[in-house]
């Protein structure tokens, strides 16, 4: 048979309501002021490998298309004579006659 | 809002970060959060703190929580490793034996000066003794309820209930004389 049971309420922390009621009320506030819903916590628990992903997608998209367009913009220019003559009429700077010949040479050569 | 009154639908709704649901969780758990952080580190003061930090954290980590049916398990667990760290702080703080936290002047209240005899008697059980007395006679929880929540059964729990009660009143029955002694 069991003993009878002890007077623990002086152990009590419900002894003084108010006080127990104001307990309550912080820790659910607090408890909610750092709730984040579960939508955003697997949204930032993804973020950052999403965004290493789309940097590393991008550049591989982008690379070669950004070198292929500059490397055949210079190919370009330079095999258009009659562009080079006439930035060579705008600019101030007398051309050298070698590099007159070098260029008439090189679209007479394509 | 109405909803499941359970344990798993309370927890299913404060996921959602509903505040009558964290209210409900709060009201029903705190107060054996607090007996079982009073049962291991013997100082009321200490014992709210942990309870209500221990309340918040599991609150806001419900995630975590892969039962929710046993969700009170899994916060009196979170409860006792806090409590257990709080104790081992104290310990290097302290830098002496542990101790039961004592009023500075035990009869200058005469509440005070029950509130630490009993938590100089509560001292002299075993941890899981004080956790179960603590839990059924100043929570009221059944013995079924404290089996589910320490991983133990229920006919251990009357057991261990059994030895604190007797231990207690024989701690409590030395101490009166010399209170008497003390008071004239």
């Amino acid at each position: 048979m069991q003993p009878e049971p002890l007077d623990l309420s002086s152990l009590d922390p419900t002894r003084n309501q108010a006080r127990w009621e104001e307990t309550i009320r912080t820790v659910t506030e607090r408890a909610e002021a750092g709730y984040r819903s579960p939508l955003l916590s697997q949204l930032s628990a993804w973020a950052r490998p999403a965004l290493a992903l789309a940097v590393a997608a991008a550049l591989v998209a982008w690379a070669p298309a950004l070198l292929f367009r500059s490397t055949a913009a210079g190919i370009e220019r330079q095999a258009d004579p009659a562009r080079t003559l006439s930035e060579w009429a705008a600019s101030p700077h007398s051309t050298a006659t070698g590099e007159l010949l070098s260029s008439l040479g090189g679209a007479n050569e394509q | 809002m109405s909803g499941d009154d359970s344990d798993e639908g309370l927890v299913a709704r404060a996921r959602f970060g509903e505040r009558a649901a964290l209210e409900a969780l709060v009201r029903r758990y705190l107060r054996p959060a607090y007996a079982v952080a009073l049962s291991i580190v013997l100082s009321p003061a200490d014992a709210e703190d942990i309870s209500q930090e221990s309340m918040v954290n599991a609150l806001q980590e419900l995630d975590r929580c892969r039962h929710p049916d046993r969700f009170a398990a899994w916060l009196l667990q979170g409860v006792r490793n806090r409590a257990r760290n709080h104790l081992a702080w104290r310990r290097v703080r302290d830098a002496r034996p542990e101790q039961p936290e004592m009023p500075v002047q035990p009869t200058a209240v005469a509440a005070l000066g029950l509130r630490a005899s009993l938590l100089g008697a509560l001292w002299e059980l075993a941890a899981v003794q004080r956790e179960v007395v603590l839990l059924h006679d100043l929570e009221g929880w059944t013995h079924a309820e404290i089996a589910l929540n320490l991983g133990t059964t229920a006919t251990n729990s009357r057991q261990h209930l059994f030895q604190a009660r007797r231990r207690l009143r024989e701690l409590l029955q030395d101490d009166a004389p010399r209170k008497a002694r003390h008071a004239t």
